[in-house]
């Protein structure tokens, strides 16, 4: 019967694979079960940043990466170079494919690093997806991507975090891991993705990704949206509470010194 | 930490305290020398990681709330010349539109962020330089001869110039009589380069209207304030209109500080001689000068910057 050898075929690749995968083969089973809190990430008024727990479940011996992803869009910069011995802005680059924010931790400690013994992850793969245009003359590509990675981490945006994941048993076939990340303040709001990656003999076992979701709220959502659509309302608005500020005080000063100096005090 | 504030046109947070700082003593200059202070704020704002183009644009509005409590107290001591500064607030105009012309051509040429730089330099260096040396000099004068200072007895030619134009006009409160395409003249000149600059221009105006316009120092303080006052409105509502820069938190707070500040510089300002406040001013327009020239010589910490600082 055509149906049944086809089934018998079937089941016995699977077993085969499962016998060529070794150790990890079983482990399949695990789930992730992701987490992460807060979500969302709300910025308000006095917003200082967040700190984004990463917790999952994962196969027992398996390493594990974190990574926070923003999104990826193309970003204008300005290289500085010598001009007549002036530091001055020489040119234009665009960085195309590059996320808004790169952050990266994992349970090894030699992983994510250069020479790392898999490039999968950490600034090295993130190298192979971001390219630059511009007028910038004798300036290689992995100049600029060390360039701009330095700028990057000066704002928080991007980091990578070798042997940050914590791996603590959670059972017979699965361990804990655990992880934190600073969100700093200059983070977009938008949504982000949170993935983990495990990784046994060099072959991911299993991966889960979770959407995060950053979003202004109360005054500052408020204000925000009110620049954006109604902005000529907003400029005078902005002038008018300028001006009633300064009024307000001249007139409260006013009140609480009597004029004694004379008109003219020079 | 609930002393971090967040600013949602910058998009991202800095402690209030030290926004607070910046305004209250930035204000108090702007009391004192009758200058908006955008030449000092600008830059003071940039360092604590603001980016350039919202901290241009939001300084506008806290130099309106400053000018504004500032031009409020002169008027009070009758330190303001109306007249002449409804003449020199049609000049800003004018030139602030030449002016925004100019760094059009310039963008389209790549070089603007270069020349405006150097046109800070070469302003800040010429007017500190300058003021400097002329009120060094007018101390050093016998005490009978520095009561006299507003009005020297030799006559400029710039002096002479401004008598020669058309139109002859009294200004009463001033106590000058001049063409007032002269103050148009200085108002559309000074009006050019604070649009190229970013800034409301006080530090070039004020020296201006004191050694071309032959204006009292006192008055010159309390009118540039008051045209200030609408120029920088103006800039305000064209930045929030074109660029969306403007932020409101970041300028409540600036605002708030400075006109406070604003108030204790122009009470103190009558305390001191003109001549002790022009040296002040000199060195401050000179420190800053400095500032701008030391990060055109000095490698940068970045070798790449967010185009804007956005």
């Amino acid at each position: 019967m055509p149906n049944g050898f086809r089934i018998m075929r079937w089941i016995l690749v699977m077993l085969g694979a499962l016998l060529l995968q070794g150790p990890f083969s079983l482990l399949h089973a695990v789930s992730i079960d992701l987490r992460v809190t807060p979500d969302p990430i709300q910025i308000g008024s006095f917003f200082s940043g967040a700190k984004l727990m990463v917790s999952a479940e994962v196969p027992k011996g398996a390493e594990v990466v974190i990574k926070v992803i923003g999104k990826v869009s193309e970003q204008e910069l300005m290289r500085k170079g010598k001009r007549w011995d002036l530091w001055m802005n020489v040119g234009e680059v665009d960085v195309e494919n590059a996320p808004g924010m790169y952050l990266a931790a994992s349970s090894n400690p030699k992983s994510l690093l250069p020479p790392a013994a898999d490039s999968s992850w950490g600034y090295e793969a993130l190298a192979e997806k971001v390219s630059f245009k511009g007028r910038v003359k004798a300036v290689t590509s992995s100049e600029l991507f060390r360039e701009f990675v330095r700028l990057k981490e000066g704002q928080g945006l991007y980091g990578v975090y070798p042997g940050e994941v914590k791996l603590s048993p959670a059972g017979d076939d699965h361990d804990l891991a655990e992880t934190s990340f600073w969100l700093p303040t200059r983070i977009a709001p938008g949504t982000y993705q949170v993935c983990l990656t495990a990784v046994g003999k060099g072959q991911t076992v299993q991966q889960q990704c979770l959407p995060l979701e950053v979003a202004m709220v109360g005054f500052p959502a408020f204000l925000s949206s009110l620049a954006r659509d109604s902005e000529v309302l907003y400029g005078f608005f902005a002038v008018a509470l300028a001006m009633a500020t300064g009024l307000l005080t001249g007139v409260i000063f006013k009140k609480k010194r009597s004029l004694a100096e004379p008109p003219g005090g020079h | 930490m609930i002393w971090e504030v967040y600013l949602p046109i910058a998009r991202h947070s800095v402690n209030i305290l030290l926004l607070l700082g910046l305004g209250g003593g930035v204000g108090f200059f702007s009391g004192l020398f009758g200058v908006g202070g955008g030449f000092l704020m600008t830059p003071l704002l940039i360092m604590a990681g603001i980016p350039p183009t919202v901290a241009a644009a939001s300084d506008s509005d806290q130099i309106v709330a400053a000018a504004t409590s500032g031009a409020f107290a002169h008027y009070r001591m009758g330190n303001v010349d109306i007249k002449m500064g409804i003449i020199l607030l049609g000049g800003t105009f004018a030139g602030g539109t030449v002016g925004v012309e100019i760094i059009k051509v310039l963008r389209g040429l790549g070089d603007a962020d270069f020349f405006i730089k150097i046109t800070y330099v070469v302003m800040l260096g010429i007017v500190g330089c300058f003021m400097l040396v002329e009120s060094l000099q007018s101390l050093r004068k016998k005490p009978d001869e520095s009561e006299i200072v507003d009005e020297p007895l030799k006559v400029p030619p710039y002096v002479r110039l401004g008598k020669a134009l058309p139109w002859q006009m009294n200004f009463e409160k001033s106590e000058v009589s001049i063409s007032p395409l002269m103050p148009f003249a200085v108002g559309g000149f000074v009006g050019t380069l604070a649009a190229i600059m970013g800034l409301g221009g006080g530090f070039i105006m004020v020296p201006l209207m004191f050694y071309l316009l032959r204006m009292p120092m006192h008055l010159v303080v309390g009118t540039n304030l008051f045209q200030e006052v609408f120029l920088c409105a103006n800039v305000t509502v064209m930045q929030a209109a074109t660029n969306h820069v403007v932020d409101l938190v970041l300028a409540l707070t600036l605002l708030l500080a400075s006109s406070v500040g604003a108030q204790f510089g122009a009470r103190f300002s009558a305390r001191l001689r003109a001549e002790q406040l022009r040296i002040l001013l000199a060195i401050v327009v000179l420190l800053v000068m400095m500032k701008i020239f030391l990060g055109l010589i000095l490698s940068p910490e970045f070798m790449l910057d967010v185009k804007g600082g956005l």
